[in-house]
């Protein structure tokens, strides 16, 4: 029986074999289980997907970095990592009641070509900071006091045409001739001329 | 990682699992058993937040915690009362065949524990309902907070059952600030009752084979870490009908109840789920009709198989969401509103096929596990069509229950889409094919020569056994009765 049992031990483990050789499974088992993202790859702005050869390498990794925000930044990329920006600097600021604009999806993939960040939605941008955001079309725009601007270096005449003289420009993030900043709003006039920028793109997912 | 807390949200879980267990009289191999205890301890120990959402009692550390214990305290009278020292029989290794199959099990499930303990929620589903929820309940002691000061004119997420957010708070309070390892709970568990399931009737090599080819499910796999409704649903639809096909062979009211109260959870995981475990309504009526049971004998198990998930979707949508949730929803606006027009099904039937599961798209999400069973299924019907089990019979309509049942809903609700809810709605088909797949007559078959060769037992042995081991359960029970 001994015999017998071996045999099928080695049938067993050639089955497993060449399940995880077969093309679909080989490519599922090192895409999908064996390589993750590299934490170390992931600089605070870039997503960039690195792999690991081996799933030891990767926990091991990742168990160095064990605090939530780590984690979270890991996980959510760039789209927590401004969110997590504009909130410590406003809080830093010890700012009262902001409503943060945000510019529309659309505008950024058709208008600008930029594909490295999606605006967080308003319930997943207080989920990160407990702040209130607002999208073009939220019913309380009219509120917003401060917004994130995610413009084209080129576009030096519009960013001249909403930045009030003296006014202070928070800079975010600037590469790939992107810049994101956070400026404050400070009246109906350059809301206006905010929202008008937009107008020709849908604010939705 | 609150390590104590975890231990003993686990202990909890059980306790209300076994309690439960216990109170439906239902008894089963110790293994399954705990398995099934810790699976069912889960959603009702979510239950524990919910109510004290609905009697309007802050939700803190101490209140989440006193009421827990009560709780587990009350389900466990049962178990106290009736106590008997466990009978643990004797513990029977693994053969040595099946230890490639266990260590890749292995594998798979402390990645996917590890990623569940590890990653935060990533679902929109869940980052811009439940989860925000549960992050702002455990700060400001109330399932309705600040979250609904937020303009939600993009997600209609907040009106999902309280599952989730329920599990979350726990999770949050007692484990850990990303919570979500309750799935992990749930997966394990079932994991291993599947394989005991498997087990029960097949040889150990073609029971690794099967499970191998579940839990490698590519899209299914996935849920087992992210958070979301999906495979929480399809652990408890599969338990409904699991309890169903016992009741159908043992007829014990008890077995129907718990069967009730799975679905009853599915129901308030997911609660379009009422309509999918209405469609096994007929297949009730139908055992009724066969056993020629008298009408009046039929009102209370119908009763309790129909009202139990009815309860839990009134507790849910009429109840939490109507009357609690601060934005109104009225559920009859998202109904198809031209239900007269059915080639929306029919679309939805062919879409499904041909984009979800005869494409490329569905050798990406489910693998090669839809033809495996195909092809074994055409094998029964060929070789073995007069020995289909009552359990098999069972899974069979629970498969086609999905098949039908998800295009169903694609027509009757327009938000049911076929790429997010069709494709995760289709998890449920997965284990009810396992479980078919543990009562086929070719395995069974195949399990019995491979047995008999192993054992050196005489060929003639062969083809007695093979009828024997399809319907051990139904016989044992019968006597039972």
């Amino acid at each position: 029986m001994i015999f017998k049992r071996a045999v099928l031990f080695f049938i067993a483990l050639i089955i497993v074999i060449a399940f995880f050789k077969s093309d679909f499974y080989n490519t599922w088992f090192n895409t999908k289980i064996l390589q993750m993202q590299d934490p170390d790859s992931y600089t605070g702005v870039e997503d960039v997907p690195a792999v690991y050869d081996r799933v030891t390498d990767m926990i091991g990794k990742q168990a160095e970095r064990m605090s939530v925000r780590e984690r979270m930044e890991m996980r959510y990329g760039m789209s927590y990592y401004i969110s997590e920006a504009v909130d410590s600097i406003l809080k830093a600021n010890k700012v009262k009641d902001p409503y943060i604009l945000f510019p529309p999806n659309a505008y950024l993939k058709e208008g600008l070509h930029y594909n490295d960040f999606n605006v967080p939605e308003p319930a997943i941008f207080y989920y990160f900071t407990g702040l209130q955001e607002v999208w073009a079309n939220s019913p309380e725009v009219q509120k917003t006091n401060w917004t994130v601007i995610i413009e084209s270096l080129k576009n030096k005449d519009y960013l001249q045409q909403i930045i009030a003289e003296g006014q202070k420009i928070i800079p975010l993030y600037n590469g790939n001739g992107i810049v994101i900043a956070l400026i404050q709003v400070t009246d109906k006039q350059q809301l206006g001329l905010i929202l008008d920028h937009y107008k020709n793109y849908n604010a939705e997912l | 990682m609150n390590i104590l807390g975890f231990a003993f949200i686990l202990l909890l879980h059980f306790l209300c699992g076994r309690g439960a267990l216990q109170l439906f009289k239902i008894k089963l191999a110790p293994r399954a058993m705990v398995c099934i205890s810790f699976i069912v301890g889960v959603p009702l120990l979510s239950l524990v937040p919910f109510a004290l959402q609905l009697f309007h009692v802050p939700i803190t550390y101490n209140s989440v915690l006193i009421s827990m214990c009560i709780f587990a305290a009350l389900l466990s009278i049962g178990l106290v009362v009736k106590f008997k020292k466990p009978e643990l029989g004797k513990i029977k290794l693994p053969s040595v065949y099946e230890i490639p199959f266990i260590l890749i099990f292995l594998l798979l499930i402390i990645i996917s524990v590890w990623r569940c303990f590890y990653l935060p929620a990533s679902a929109r589903d869940m980052l811009s309902g439940p989860e925000v929820m549960a992050k702002y309940a455990v700060s400001e002691k109330s399932m309705i907070n600040s979250m609904f000061s937020v303009d939600l004119h993009t997600t209609n997420n907040y009106l999902k059952p309280p599952f989730v957010t329920s599990l979350q708070i726990i999770y949050k309070l007692f484990v850990s600030e990303i919570g979500q390892l309750w799935i992990s709970v749930l997966f394990v568990s079932f994991i291993i009752w599947l394989y005991d399931l498997l087990r029960a009737n097949l040889n150990p090599l073609i029971a690794g084979i099967i499970l191998l080819f579940f839990i490698t499910l590519p899209e299914v796999y996935a849920y087992t870490y992210l958070m979301l409704f999906d495979y929480s649903n399809m652990v408890f639809f599969f338990a409904g009908f699991y309890f169903l096909a016992r009741y159908r062979s043992s007829r014990q009211f008890n077995e129907l109840a718990f069967s009730a109260l799975m679905f009853a959870l599915a129901t308030y995981i997911r609660t379009e789920t009422l309509v999918l475990q209405y469609m096994a309504v007929p297949m009730l009526i139908y055992f009724f009709y066969k056993d020629k049971t008298p009408l009046k004998q039929t009102i209370k198990p119908l009763a309790t198989f129909m009202m139990a998930p009815l309860f839990f979707y009134i507790l849910c949508m009429t109840v939490f969401v109507k009357h609690y949730i601060p934005i109104h929803f009225d559920v009859s606006g998202e109904i198809n509103k031209h239900l007269g027009d059915v080639s929306v099904f029919f679309e939805r039937f062919s879409d499904m096929n041909s984009v979800l599961i005869f494409s490329d798209m569905g050798k990406t999400l489910y693998g090669y596990f839809i033809p495996m069973f195909i092809v074994v299924l055409i094998a029964d019907i060929i070789f073995f069509r007069k020995q289909f089990s009552i359990e098999a019979k069972v899974a069979l309509y629970g498969v086609l229950v999905v098949y039908i049942g998800m295009p169903l809903l694609g027509y009757l609700l327009p938000l049911v889409d076929l790429r997010n809810t069709t494709k995760r709605g289709l998890f449920k088909i997965f284990p009810l094919m396992v479980l078919y797949l543990r009562n086929s007559g070719s395995l069974i078959k195949l399990s019995t020569l491979i047995n008999n060769w192993e054992f050196s037992k005489p060929k003639d042995e062969v083809d007695k056994r093979m009828p024997q081991v399809a319907t051990t359960q139904s016989k044992g029970n019968a006597k039972k009765k």
